[in-house]
């Protein structure tokens, strides 16, 4: 732990130019920090995380293999030094269609994600804030909502829009802001009849201020929790609606249609079934090892 | 409703090798010659008299293709739901007493693991085990073709589906159940029942865990839409002809009254299991009364 406490400080390590040295920090978001340091599942799930959205970034610039190109006579190639993770029943190189997969995964997760949160914090804050008939019918809309299996949405969707990359993301983020208002919603009941809320009142704040400047603030540590979580569950179905032929499209790979085709070349292609698999996997894994993680590291009530 | 709006339409599949006076009879005979408006009207009217009009691919009536299918969902998800109980209660209840021990991480880990796997891979790599490479189960339908109906056939067709579809429960159900009982163990009342002398498996299983069961009864609730949007794929996967099965099938080939049919049913099922879970509560908790 020693290593810990010497970094958790801001710019401990680094610039030579601080001359006095900040005390450990103590604010929620650096005792935050202490606690998902010693969660090594967590830890371990970063730096993963890091790694892949780099990937996902910069890799498809990188690499020199074009994840487009067909070449009949290359398909269903094991790994060998022109492919290092081989080739598809069309010849596309596995390692370059991962790559861009992950670009196209991690966005379709983070989009969703982005919609879901936006839509949940929506929902919760105006129910939990303003209570009486507003949280009545907000709240029922969100169990109705919830009732509705997430898959047959999407199914539905796909059947009036054709599905494609934006449907399925809409639709994705649209099947999962529930959650997200349930937390957000408790939040805004518990923090509204505190005394700053009272006092922000009382020197003339109107509703929405008190909502988004004061509240809001106090809720953000629960909302990176649901987000986090939210990130996993998105690739999730973004995988798995892919697969079913609802999602994202070839020739544009992500890990979920990579998987389509898998099932037939099982035998002479076993790791077109195993890379994307546990790619995906792994990804969902870590942000779920992740969220769970900051759960514990920024509950209040727990003590260092 | 909004299904009916779809670029291209049923009308897509058809249209090959059609005349358009083959067309314009066609769209007449499916009723999509009319606005919107008044299809999506007259669907709601038949709807609330459980008439889902008929379907587009075979124009048999909707509520007979998914009174086929219901009872195959259901024995799917119930096994599901079950091996899902009677599994994810005991290991949560251990992975509790022992917190922290080899075996809660272990248990905590594999919940993980079943949260975060895709469901079809899943499926797909227990086919390529079991059914190709070991031989043991069969990898796809309800029955063997052609043999006469045995228990022990269904058994072993039901097996794979209902072991991937649990892994749509079970995980979570482990988990909560954990930190349930977790919270139970940690009350006034469990210390008073150790201090009077009880054994410690009574003190488990009279009180701590009654109490650990009831908000495991409203997470129960909150996944049986998981299950049946799991069932989605896994019957899919699996060749299993339930409603998941249809709604893709259906989805694909634009058969709108049945997708319609089909979520508005698997709601009302939806609904139906939660009002269960809600019963449920009062005889778990006897505070509870419905006034």
């Amino acid at each position: 732990m020693h290593d810990a406490d010497r970094a958790a400080g801001p710019g401990v390590a680094a610039a030579p130019t601080v001359v006095v040295v900040p005390p450990p920090a103590r604010t929620l978001w650096g005792i935050a920090v202490r606690r998902l340091r010693r969660n090594p599942p967590a830890v371990v799930s970063l730096v993963f995380l890091v790694g892949i959205h780099l990937v996902a970034v910069v890799g498809p610039a990188v690499l020199p293999t074009d994840p487009f190109f067909t070449d009949p006579v290359a398909s269903l190639r094991s790994s060998g030094p022109e492919h290092p993770l081989g080739t598809d029943e069309v010849g596309r190189d596995v390692l370059a269609r991962l790559v861009l997969g992950a670009r196209v995964s991690l966005t379709v997760g983070f989009v969703a994600m982005a919609i879901s949160v936006l839509a949940g914090v929506a929902v919760g804050s105006l129910s939990g804030y303003m209570g009486r008939w507003i949280d009545a019918v907000l709240m029922r809309f969100t169990d109705a909502m919830m009732a509705l299996p997430t898959l047959f949405v999407i199914l539905a969707a796909a059947a009036v829009f054709g599905g494609g990359p934006a449907t399925a993301t809409i639709v994705i983020g649209l099947t999962a802001w529930m959650p997200v208002a349930r937390v957000v919603r408790g939040e805004y009941l518990r923090w509204r009849v505190t005394e700053f809320v009272d006092a922000a009142r009382a020197i003339g704040s109107g509703d929405l201020r008190v909502m988004l400047r004061h509240i809001l603030p106090q809720v953000v540590p629960s909302i990176i929790v649901a987000a986090t979580l939210n990130v996993a569950f998105a690739i999730l179905t973004e995988s798995a609606i892919s697969y079913l032929g609802f999602g994202i499209r070839p020739p544009l790979p992500s890990w979920g249609n990579m998987l389509q085709n898998a099932q037939i070349y099982i035998w002479s292609a076993p790791n077109l079934a195993v890379y994307p698999g546990v790619l995906i996997l792994m990804t969902v894994l870590a942000y779920n090892f992740l969220g769970d993680g900051l759960r514990d590291a920024l509950d209040p009530r727990l003590k260092l | 409703m909004m299904v009916s709006l779809a670029p291209g339409g049923p009308e897509i599949m058809m249209t090959m090798e059609m005349t358009p006076e083959q067309q314009d009879a066609l769209r007449r005979q499916l009723g999509l010659d009319q606005p919107m408006a008044v299809r999506f009207v007259k669907w709601t009217a038949s709807a609330m008299r459980a008439d889902f009009g008929r379907s587009f691919s075979d124009r048999r009536r909707v509520n007979e293709v998914i009174a086929e299918r219901l009872p195959n969902t259901l024995l799917l998800g119930g096994t599901a739901l079950a091996l899902s109980i009677l599994i994810g209660v005991p290991a949560g209840i251990i992975s509790a007493t022992r917190r922290y021990s080899v075996t809660d991480h272990t248990v905590t880990f594999a919940s993980f693991i079943g949260v975060s796997i895709p469901v079809f891979w899943l499926a797909i790599i227990l086919i390529l085990v079991f059914a190709v490479r070991l031989d043991w189960l069969p990898a796809s339908g309800m029955a063997t073709i052609g043999a006469p109906y045995s228990l022990a056939d269904r058994l072993a067709h039901l097996l794979m589906p209902a072991v991937v579809l649990a892994t749509a429960t079970l995980p979570n159900l482990v988990r909560f159940m954990r930190s349930a009982l977790i919270e139970e163990i940690g009350q006034d009342y469990v210390r008073t029942a150790r201090a009077k002398g009880l054994m410690p498996h009574r003190v488990l299983s009279h009180h701590a865990v009654r109490n650990a069961l009831i908000p495991v009864v409203t997470v129960l609730g909150v996944l049986i839409p998981r299950l049946v949007g799991g069932a989605v794929i896994t019957e899919t996967i699996f060749g299993w002809p339930g409603m998941g099965q249809l709604a893709v099938a259906s989805a694909t080939g634009r058969d709108f009254p049945t997708v319609m049919g089909l979520t508005v049913v698997v709601a009302i099922v939806v609904i139906i299991t939660n009002l269960i879970v809600d019963l449920a509560y009062g005889w778990l908790d006897p505070r509870i009364t419905y006034a």
